[in-house]
């Protein structure tokens, strides 16, 4: 190596550009008064750790719907009228004996007691609403039979019984009268359940229910009743949060191990610990900034935004490694420490800050969406990048003047370059016309490929059971023993019948005929299972009153005799609210993929026009009854792929508008503007592609993976463009600038792209599955970008500045 | 150790059945100006069949014509395995179906609803529609093409000679008796017997022109009439309950093993054995001509409206679930 002779601050280049003069002076503020800066940004740091301390963890379930959505509208406005069935159901199920013989029928003793006392234990749990818990224990569960001139009645579990078998026998026989088989007592008569609502808000204390304590109590249950042959399961919407919660703290693990991955990587890169620790903390920094910031705005981090530190950390490092490899060529030219952190500065302030604009603007895309999980995921990732403008771009260049790199670290690093350099060559290559034309068909190739398969692509969730959760997690086993094992529906999706100034409409026999008819279309369009209404249950009643005729089992068209059948039916069923003007119609569907969902909300809709066409068999009064869309778990999501849907239109015609428009506003050149987009925008297609190959919905996590994605991705484009622009300027050829370019920043965009990777896929192994998803997604789109600016943006460039390279 | 409480509700009941009866002279005229949407012909989905509530079948010939809710009346020329809709009911829930030979038939429903078909079911023509009566139709048996009776609620009893051209109101109960009229069979030769609420029991030895109150073995309500053998009669209701008379209901025998499930329907197969079926997915199967029954196991737990035997070792059973087949053989212990 040739002795570099020393330089100083007088041999920096002048910058150039408008901003040069700007530039220099936030320079020489820097940089002249450091140790001033320096104590300004540590004092900062320390309040906004102090401020973070107070970050509090913030999982509402109303962040996670489109409350502006018309559907959800609905939902908000009957939310109290109808109640939130907040419901836990723990089930106990006989496991078949161990030599494969089926299991034996819960009319046992010992499963008996076990009932009883598992019955007796989530009675008093604190949050349970005493009254509605329900088993075959509870006295609120009797069996009703016809009998000669009236009914008759009792407790199916006697006051008497001992557990003797003929103790059992007759409550064999009481659970057949009662009708309990698929409801408290399993489908084959091995398992029997427990049912109990929660109280959202404690009478006594006033405090709002402790989900994560219920579902730790839940679990202590389990642990107790789980043994001897016996399987217990639990779901319900406290439970679901306990787990999610507990899934969501996995996130710490994720990000120590992407934290050494990156840590090993960086100190392999730079061969040196001090920048490898410099440029930790440098990454690090922007994530505690945010972390502190974000209470003093008053918000807090949820399951989904919860993976922004990481993102944050990925693309600090990023920075960083951008800019201490500038430092260290500057050191290696022959600059001291300072004057190569003002070059560095000086070099990369535009070119970076543009890139970290651009992903804030691409995260404020997301935005756009108006789900409040996602905006706060758009808002905190906004914050997390602008942030990274000061922590990155000032605190980092002000540490470097603080480091020495010895030369034996220096020629190791160089060493290391030198030993890229043939891929670079390689790459250069494709700046070439022959080459170039090889490369661009391949992409084709890929688009055409990539747009077949993205057609496969779905709305919503295609999964089974709870989507936030993988399906083989405990929770989702136990949704499916109890789905598979009991009657009982856990997707629903309910439609409001709100009736306008008719008196008692639910002893209106055109109303409820009305409402029966809709049913039963309903009850005939594809993935609906079965339903609950005030008519169904009222034709029940009816037909009680007839001696169980099944021959009665209709809507009397006279007023008495209606509200006889209509009287038993309390509001507590949640089917009708205190004057009936608005009933609840309950539809289970068959599970919740999107394509169902669309279906079914597509057939009340069909019904809606029917029902108000000038035709319509209930013209009279249709004008005075309404069908509204939609409540219910289903309905929810049904809202939420409807808004997801919409907002990818706009989502990827926003991020797109931007970038270009940035890109535009930096480079002045449409060509490059062009040769940056369209890589980034096959990429997107091919994410497309991928959800679609791998059966990931377009949901609310996976949605703003695209503007994460370009956001990021862009930044390997504007980083390589910014020097192969340079070059062309003083004369080089696009191969010659293009390797230039490579070898002054193509080392630091892979490693990028690999460290950002690596870090994101192990989210591949959180116990959420959208974190999961979005992790596999943003991974692939990282790493994908980044050989699309190294192949096709070369390519690209080769056909579109022509005029420049003469 | 099971303490039968009457419920407030019970007491209620007849009370308020009686209100409403007397009040329906004054109610409101049903809205008369709704149009009636009527049924187009075409087959229906398995699904569909699967959710339909069936409250009686019989054969027309080969084919298997069944009714229920929302105005189906569906048949089958297969068994069972498809089913097809007849055109030209409204959404009334139809209660029972007859025919006088594979093509002339009846249908009757609420809404005092009678139509007819002389294609075996394809299509069908309403006779009677009277909504404002409040009085469903519950039994009908069809003589022939000319003849036939309908029954229903409150004692309601409606005749044709002219092959429901007309339909004739008469009275068969005695003085204030206006209990529901359940089911009509025709049994021995030329006899007719209707059965009905809180005992109700009527003979007719003369098809139908006259009707006597005979004294029945049980007070609780009946809910079908099957005729056994050549001479024999069934009855059977609530709570299980089932008689067996081969003198024309002079004297009674009870059923073994028919109970403690409500039963509302049945049939006598080919081979004279005797399937009777009701609520909470109860199955009984009598070998002996009614005297013992056997429970059998259906596939599902659902209320049974009633069971069509095809051959010694199927029948199809019609319910709340719409229909399915049953396996006569494996009798459970």
């Amino acid at each position: 190596m040739t002795p570099t002779p020393r330089k100083t601050t007088a041999d920096l280049p002048r910058i150039e550009g408008p901003l040069g003069g700007l530039i220099q002076g936030l320079s020489n503020l820097l940089f002249n008064h450091r140790a001033l800066m320096l104590a300004i940004f540590a004092a900062l740091t320390v309040f906004l750790a102090w401020s973070a301390s107070g970050l509090k963890v913030d999982a509402g379930f109303k962040k996670m719907i489109p409350l502006e959505h018309p559907y959800m509208k609905t939902f908000t406005d009957y939310e109290q009228t109808f109640g939130g069935a907040n419901r836990i159901i723990v089930a106990l199920i006989r496991e078949p004996a161990a030599d494969g013989s089926a299991a034996a029928t819960i009319f046992d003793k010992a499963f008996m007691a076990d009932l009883k006392a598992a019955t007796d234990d989530l009675f008093y749990i604190k949050g349970v609403d005493r009254p509605t818990v329900q088993s075959l224990f509870t006295p609120n569960v009797r069996f009703i039979e016809i009998v000669e001139g009236g009914f008759a009645g009792g407790n199916v579990i006697p006051a008497t019984f001992q557990g003797e078998p003929d103790d059992l026998e007759t409550v064999r026989r009481n659970v057949q009268k009662a009708g309990l088989v698929g409801r408290l007592v399993s489908n084959d008569l091995h398992g029997a359940l427990i049912r109990a609502d929660l109280l959202d808000v404690d009478p006594e204390t006033g405090e709002k229910l402790n989900y994560p304590r219920i579902a730790a109590e839940l679990e202590a249950l389990r642990a107790k009743y789980q043994k001897d042959g016996i399987t217990v399961h639990i779901i319900g919407f406290a439970k679901a949060v306990g787990d999610i919660t507990d899934g969501a703290k996995g996130v710490i693990a994720f990000f120590l191990i992407a934290f050494v991955i990156t840590a090993l990587l960086l100190l392999w890169y730079t061969k040196s610990a001090k920048l490898t620790g410099v440029a930790l903390v440098c990454a690090l920094l922007p994530v505690l900034w945010l972390l502190g910031t974000l209470p003093l705005a008053g918000y807090g981090i949820d399951p989904l935004s919860i993976l922004v530190p990481f993102l944050i950390f990925s693309i600090g490092c990023s920075h960083a490694v951008q800019m201490t490899n500038a430092w260290k060529d500057a050191i290696a030219d022959g600059y001291d420490a300072t004057d190569a952190s003002r070059f560095a500065f000086s070099q990369l302030f535009i070119p970076g800050t543009l890139a970290l604009v651009t992903n804030a603007l691409g995260f404020l895309v997301i935005m756009l969406i108006e789900i409040d999980i996602v905006r706060e995921l758009g808002i905190t990732a906004t914050l997390g990048v602008s942030l990274m403008i000061v922590t990155n771009k000032m605190v980092l260049p002000i540490l470097l003047t603080y480091l020495r790199i010895d030369q034996k670290t220096l020629a190791a690093k160089q060493a290391q370059e030198k030993s890229f350099e043939p891929i670079w060559r390689a790459c250069s290559h494709f700046a070439e016309r022959r080459t170039a034309v090889w490369a661009i068909a391949g992409s084709v190739v890929l688009l055409v490929v990539g747009f077949a398969l993205a057609r496969g692509q779905k709305v919503g969730d295609l999964g089974s059971g709870l989507p936030e959760l993988r399906e083989d997690s405990r929770y989702n086993r136990d949704n499916a023993a109890i789905t598979s094992n009991f009657k009982i529906g856990v997707d629903v999706i309910s439609i409001v019948v709100q009736t306008h100034d008719i008196d008692g409409a639910c002893t209106d026999h055109r109303v409820m005929d009305a409402m029966d008819a809709f049913e039963w279309k309903m009850k005939n369009v594809a993935g609906i299972a079965s339903a609950i209404s005030l008519p169904s249950m009222a034709k029940i009643v009816n037909a009680g009153f007839n001696e169980g005729s099944l021959r009665w089992r209709v809507l009397a068209r006279n007023r008495d005799v209606l509200a006889q059948a209509v009287t038993p039916i309390d509001t507590g069923t949640g089917l009708l609210n205190s004057d009936c003007s608005a009933m609840q119609m309950l539809f289970f569907t068959s599970d919740h993929q999107g394509e169902t969902l669309a279906h079914i909300v597509q057939s009340v809709k069909d019904w809606n026009t029917e029902f108000h066409a000038p035709s319509s068999e209930f013209r009279e009064i249709a004008p005075l009854v309404e069908f509204k869309l939609a409540s219910g778990n289903a309905g929810v999501m049904a809202a939420t792929n409807e808004a997801v849907e919409e907002a990818d239109k706009h989502e990827l015609a926003a991020i797109f508008g931007a970038i270009t428009l940035m890109c535009l506003l930096t480079f002045r050149s449409f060509g490059a503007t062009l040769c940056i987009i369209l890589p980034l925008a096959l990429v997107s297609l091919l994410n497309n592609a991928l959800m679609a190959v791998l059966g990931i919905g377009l949901k609310v996590s996976t949605l703003p993976v695209v503007a994460l994605g370009v956001g990021v991705g862009v930044d390997y484009g504007i980083y390589l463009y910014d020097r192969i622009e340079v070059h062309l300027h003083h004369g080089k050829t696009l191969v010659e600038a293009f390797f230039i370019a490579l070898k002054e920043r193509g080392a630091a965009a892979a490693f990028t792209a690999v460290t950002m990777s690596l870090g994101v896929a192990t989210w591949a192994f959180s116990a959420l599955k959208f974190q999961a998803d979005m992790g596999l997604l943003l991974s692939f789109m990282f790493l994908v970008n980044m050989l699309g600016a190294l192949i096709l943006l070369p390519s690209l460039l080769a056909f579109f500045v022509k005029a420049k390279k003469a | 150790m099971r303490k039968p409480q009457r419920l407030m509700l019970a007491g209620l009941l007849g009370a308020s059945a009686l209100i409403a009866v007397l009040q329906v002279t004054a109610q409101e005229p049903a809205a008369a100006a709704t149009p009636a949407v009527l049924s187009i012909a075409g087959p229906v989905a398995k699904a569909t069949v699967e959710r339909l509530l069936l409250n009686d079948a019989t054969h027309a010939g080969k084919r298997i014509v069944a009714v229920g809710e929302h105005g189906y009346a569906i048949t089958s020329d297969d068994e069972g395995a498809s089913w097809q809709r007849g055109a030209g009911l409204r959404r009334t829930m139809l209660t029972g179906v007859r025919f006088a030979d594979d093509k002339t038939g009846w249908v009757i429903g609420h809404d005092g609803l009678i139509a007819a078909t002389t294609d075996g079911g394809a299509s069908w023509h309403e006779q009677r529609f009277a909504p404002d009566e409040e009085e469903p139709l519950l039994g009908i048996y069809a003589r022939d093409a000319a003849n036939a009776i309908a029954i229903g609620a409150y004692g309601l009893y409606l005749e044709t000679t002219d092959g429901g051209a007309t339909w004739t109101k008469r009275k068969i109960t005695e003085g204030e008796d206006d209990r529901h009229l359940n089911a009509i069979a025709a049994f021995g030769s030329g006899k007719l017997a209707i059965v009905g609420e809180s005992g109700s029991l009527l003979i007719s030895t003369d098809a139908g022109a006259t009707w006597t109150a005979a004294k029945p073995p049980y007070e609780g309500s009946y809910f079908g009439a099957l005729a056994i053998g050549s001479e024999g009669l069934m009855i059977y209701g609530l709570r299980g309950q089932a008689f067996v008379s081969s003198d024309a209901g002079a004297t009674w025998t009870a059923a073994e093993g028919s109970g403690p499930v409500t039963l509302l329907g049945g049939g006598v197969g080919a081979d004279g054995s005797v399937t009777l079926v009701g609520s909470a997915g109860t199955v009984r199967i009598s070998r002996d001509a009614g005297k013992t029954f056997a429970p059998l196991a259906p596939a599902k737990v659902a209320a049974y409206s009633t069971a069509l035997p095809l051959d010694a070792a199927h029948a199809l059973l019609f319910g709340e679930a719409g229909t399915s087949v049953l396996e006569l053989a494996g009798a459970a212990k």
